[in-house]
């Protein structure tokens, strides 16, 4: 790879290196990344997912996955009974919502008042790196014409 | 060749009225919203039991049928063309057992009356014996059905105890609480009902 | 009675110390504030050993009272019995709300102690006395919330129970309970001492770079014990509470986070001011806001407003909390805008490239983080008050603001050590980061070929390489630089930048280690058969047999588990003395380098259930959940890197700086800092900085 040294001959050997090294990495995450090898969820796969999305009734903090509460165990037992039947798994979640109300999803929802706090953290980012870049911008522009002026 | 002898401070041509703004805006905005958010944080709910929107109000109830702690058989469907109230309950939980004697006392009111409302328990993650020794010690003379798998609960989405649900005579869930109930919010539910379904 | 007694009258000397002590202390600066001269007599230092010896008093009154298990006391019948063991009944001081209080005030008072006789020699500045106020004044709150509302020390009315509740059953599994607390507190109630030096520098308007670069120590040794406390309190939910998660984004555990995450930011951008003079207001909103964190997470952890697992029963404290957490913003935000036009910084940031942008990304992430986890939290609350429904925010939602932001600060820890203050040449950035980005390059192509599949997973523990391999080129160059000065290899580790490497390590641990525990977990429930073994991705288990153990404190049926033949591993339901409790799971764990083996035993055949255990099990057979965790001890040992690494931090390291701090009027004439180096600082830097204002 490069030798230490920063004259202008080795100017273009850093872009080299840095080049070769994103082809390896982007190369290692597209093996990585699961492209190649997807076999479809079983069954007990998309329950346990489903399940990992959603609030055991009963306890203060735990997702019916974990559970060993019984009103956890009887909403597993559900889940796995509509899972097999064919059900997605937004059919599922409208199902339990429909009797134990919007609480029983761990994630928040994405439309109405509610998509808030969804809404809200976006923005502000939004807002934050626009500004990050105003300043910035701002003051390249100010030190290039103070630069400017001192040479001039 | 040429080299910025002193960094870019000092009577640099900034806006100079700008920074000082900044402090009192960022103190205004954050203090605003720190205000709003300590508001709104500081309502409390009080505990006590509150007629709750639950999904279930204005759909059919869900029917179950099991044995109750007597040995004998239970199902929502004995109930049919009476109002009835299906309650959750725990021996385990603190509100149930506040919640106990109101209940006993509405049963009471209710049995003197001809058409009165009828009350159904239904036992929630607890043990037969002490289910039992819980009404038994209460003196709630009314069928409490067991839930075995907890599948009762799961069809009326409980999570918690105590849940009360007021089913009209068609089947209908019409209220619901969700905490200890007082004698006074099941008779002034139970007279709603019945002045809305006419 | 007399334990009853001893407390009430160190809570109340306490609190009469702090009063006394805000009065003596305000009257002393007014005095000298118009010219007068201070009546040595109205020394308020003196009042601080006063404070503590009430603080001390009282506590050691409970811990007297629980040992003995004297019942007289609500507390004590409530949180202990007779058969709790020593350790759990000294515990039982923080096991519920009431008694936590008092160690909350116990901490407020060490800290005041440590404050006063740390600058007994500079009493003349007003800064000084003015932060000593203020941890006076906060010390009284607290001792005037438990001489009332929160009054630890109440008396049954009439004869006293023959036998306690015990402690909760969670609360006596694991002797992780007499660490995570304490170091908690110890961590909350240390941002107190950075929040009290600003609002002195505020009041008197000496906002000068100094102070706030005195005080970094202080905010560095609270923020120490908070993540050691942290990281401690998610190792005991692991062990304690049955399905092996160890985060749950509980409204209490973000109550904790939120306040290290702006703690966090805070420590990163004092370094820009000490530095280069910039980011004045920004700092000292930090602090304020992060003592004001804290003061909202006791609000939310005490007042029962958002439930989570330490839910404490409702109390009244909500109201006063609240109104004090409003009252610190007002007073801290108040002064900053009168203050602000005196903290107009000379010079800007440069370049995103440089040091200083680094840092702003950095502070930008973790406090929009912060944000946003005070919003998901609070957001139910919100929720619930404009429309009157309900609405959960769980964990998928601050797991997927959690991830980028994680991988973005990964990044960031990986290139920021190499980056230059003011402005970097690129080609100087990757001559230095060449061998490090190399190294989690390789350490992605690794992982793939051992079979980790999953873009996100990959991203990270690459980065992770990556960053750990900065930190580590960062302390390799200081240690060479420290030998070839004579002063030996060791000192390369010790003082601020080299700790702070030390920090990063443990951090990228960590997060590998989390990373990986929560990708690919695995769990399975198992039906287990008297020796006959059972295989779960890739290990075996064998169950011997039960066996029922019996101590005064507890009752348990214990599963006996082999675990690839090694153990056995004794999963249990316990059931412990006491009204207090009901049958917990008690998990069994067979930790390793590379991953954990958690069981729980989750159903035991030919006994009637009392749930809805839909399995039927044959007497003679346990159910047993095992949950299968890669790399999760990583994460304690993550945990006790950053530990040390900030204790390294905190030792002093090259130079000490010749001249006291003495609090000057800003604006000052020149950015402070860039003046020579101190405490070990940016030793590797300097090895290799690039001239300013090269063209």
């Amino acid at each position: 790879m490069a030798e230490a040294g920063g004259t202008a001959a080795h100017r273009p050997r850093p872009l080299l290196g840095l080049g070769i090294l994103v082809v390896v990495l982007a190369g290692a995450l597209v093996v990585g990344g699961g492209l190649f090898s997807s076999t479809p969820p079983t069954n007990a796969q998309r329950a346990a997912a489903i399940d990992a999305q959603l609030r055991c009734p009963s306890c203060i903090d735990a997702t019916v996955a974990d559970s060993s509460a019984s009103s956890a165990v009887a909403v597993r037992h559900e889940v796995a009974h509509l899972v097999a039947e064919g059900e997605t798994a937004q059919q599922i979640d409208a199902d339990l919502v429909s009797r134990y109300g919007q609480t029983i999803l761990l994630r928040p929802p994405t439309s109405g008042l509610a998509a808030a706090v969804w809404v809200v953290p976006a923005v502000a980012g939004a807002v934050a790196l626009g500004a990050l870049v105003v300043v910035f911008w701002r003051r390249s522009r100010q030190l290039g014409r103070l630069r400017q002026e001192v040479d001039a | 060749m040429s080299t910025l002898a002193a960094p870019p401070e000092g009577p640099a041509p900034t806006p100079s009225r700008r920074p000082r703004h900044t402090a009192r805006w960022v103190a205004v905005g954050v203090a605003a919203i720190l205000v709003v958010v300590a508001i709104v944080a500081a309502l409390q709910p009080s505990y006590q039991a509150a007629q709750v929107a639950s999904p279930l109000v204005g759909q059919r109830a869900p029917a179950f049928s099991g044995p109750d702690l007597d040995g004998g058989h239970v199902s929502l469907a004995d109930y049919r063309g009476r109002f009835v109230y299906v309650n959750f309950f725990a021996s385990w939980c603190t509100p149930c057992q506040q919640e106990e004697p109101n209940l006993v006392d509405f049963a009471f009111q209710q049995g003197r009356q001809p058409s009165g409302a009828a009350l159904v328990s239904v036992v929630f993650n607890d043990s037969t014996s002490a289910a039992a020794h819980f009404v038994s010690q209460w003196g709630a003379r009314w069928p409490a059905v067991l839930d075995h798998g907890g599948t009762i609960a799961n069809a009326y989405g409980v999570g918690s105890t105590p849940i009360t649900f007021l089913v009209d005579p068609q089947g209908t869930v019409v209220g619901a609480f969700d905490g200890p109930v007082q004698t006074s919010q099941l008779t002034t539910m139970l007279a709603e009902a019945r002045r809305a379904h006419g | 009675m007399l334990n009853a007694d001893l407390g009430r009258i160190g809570v109340w000397l306490a609190l009469l110390a702090s009063v006394a002590g805000v009065v003596v202390v305000g009257l002393s600066l007014r005095r000298a504030s118009t010219g007068r001269s201070v009546d040595p007599r109205l020394d308020g230092r003196l009042l601080a050993p006063v404070l503590g010896l009430g603080a001390v008093f009282a506590t050691l009154a409970m811990e007297r009272a629980l040992v003995t298990h004297d019942f007289t006391l609500v507390y004590v019948a409530d949180n202990n019995a007779r058969a709790t063991p020593l350790i759990y009944s000294i515990t039982g001081l923080w096991s519920a709300l009431a008694g936590s209080i008092l160690l909350w005030g116990l901490a407020l008072a060490l800290y005041t102690g440590l404050l006063v006789w740390r600058y007994r020699r500079r009493w003349s500045d007003p800064v000084v006395r003015w932060a000593t106020l203020v941890m006076y004044a906060v010390a009284a709150f607290f001792f005037a919330l438990m001489a009332g509302p929160a009054n630890p020390f109440l008396t049954v009315g009439g004869t006293a129970p023959r036998r306690g509740a015990g402690p909760n059953a969670l609360l006596q599994d694991n002797p992780l309970v007499a660490a995570h607390p304490p170091l908690l507190y110890l961590g909350f109630v240390g941002f107190t001492v950075p929040f009290a030096f600003a609002i002195g520098m505020l009041a008197t308007g000496r906002v000068g770079d100094r102070w706030l670069v005195e005080t970094r120590r202080w905010t560095l040794l609270a923020w120490t014990l908070l993540s050691v406390g942290i990281v401690l309190g998610a190792w005991w939910s692991y062990q304690v509470l049955g399905w092996g998660g160890f985060w749950g984004w509980d409204p209490v555990e973000n109550a904790a986070l939120m306040p290290w995450l702006c703690g966090t930011a805070y420590l990163h951008s004092v370094l820009v001011q000490e530095r280069r003079g910039l980011l004045r207001v920004w700092n000292l909103s930090l602090c304020i806001a992060t003592f004001a964190l804290t003061i909202l997470g006791t609000f939310l952890t005490r007042s029962g407003v958002v439930e989570s697992v330490h839910a404490f029963s409702a109390s009244t404290l909500g109201p006063l909390l609240i109104g004090f957490f409003v009252a610190v913003v007002l007073v801290g935000f108040g002064l900053l805008a009168w203050r602000g036009d005196r903290l107009r910084s000379p010079g800007g940031i440069d370049a995103p490239l440089g040091r200083e942008g680094a840092f702003l990304v950095n502070n930008l992430l973790f406090v929009g983080f912060a944000f946003v986890v005070l919003l998901g939290t609070l957001f139910p609350l919100l929720y619930q008050a404009v429309r009157n429904q309900q609405v959960t925010v769980g964990a998928p939602y601050f797991n997927t603001v959690a991830a980028p932001v994680g991988l973005a600060l990964l990044l960031l820890m990986a290139v920021a050590p190499a980056l230059s203050w003011r402005k970097v040449d690129g080609t100087v950035l990757w001559q230095r980061l060449r061998v490090p980005a190399w190294i989690g390059v390789l350490t992605v192509v690794a992982c793939v070929a051992a079979g980790v599949r999953g873009v996100e997973p990959l991203l990270a523990f690459g980065l992770g390489g990556f960053a750990a391999a900065s930190a580590g080129r960062s302390l390799v160059l200081s240690v060479r630089a420290s030998r070839r000065h004579g002063s030996g290899a060791w000192r390369g580790l010790v003082g601020r930048a080299n700790g702070g490497m030390v920090v990063h390590l443990g951090v990228v641990v960590l997060a590998v280690g989390l990373v990986a525990a929560t990708s690919f977990r695995s769990s399975s429930q198992l039906a287990l058969r008297q020796g006959k073994p059972v295989t779960f991705d890739g290990h075996t288990f064998v169950f011997e047999g039960l066996r029922t153990v019996r101590t005064p404190q507890r009752t348990a049926t214990e599963a006996l588990v082999k675990v690839d033949d090694g153990g056995p591993f004794a999963p249990a339901v316990s059931q412990y003395d006491g009204a207090n409790s009901e049958a917990v799971g008690t998990p069994a764990i067979d930790s390793g380098f590379t991953g954990d083996v958690y069981l729980t035993l989750s159903g035991i055949g030919g006994i009637s259930s009392t749930g809805a255990q839909g399995v039927a099990l044959p007497a003679g057979a346990v159910s047993v959940t095992v949950v299968i965790e890669p790399l999760i001890a990583w994460m304690w040992a993550g945990g006790l890197l950053i530990g040390l690494g900030g204790l390294l931090a905190l030792a002093p390291g090259g130079r000490r700086r010749p001249t006291d701090p003495v609090s000057t009027l800003a604006p000052l004439a020149a950015a402070a800092g860039g003046d020579g180096d101190t405490d070990g600082d940016t030793a590797a830097v300097r090895e290799e900085a690039t001239p300013v204002g090269r063209s």
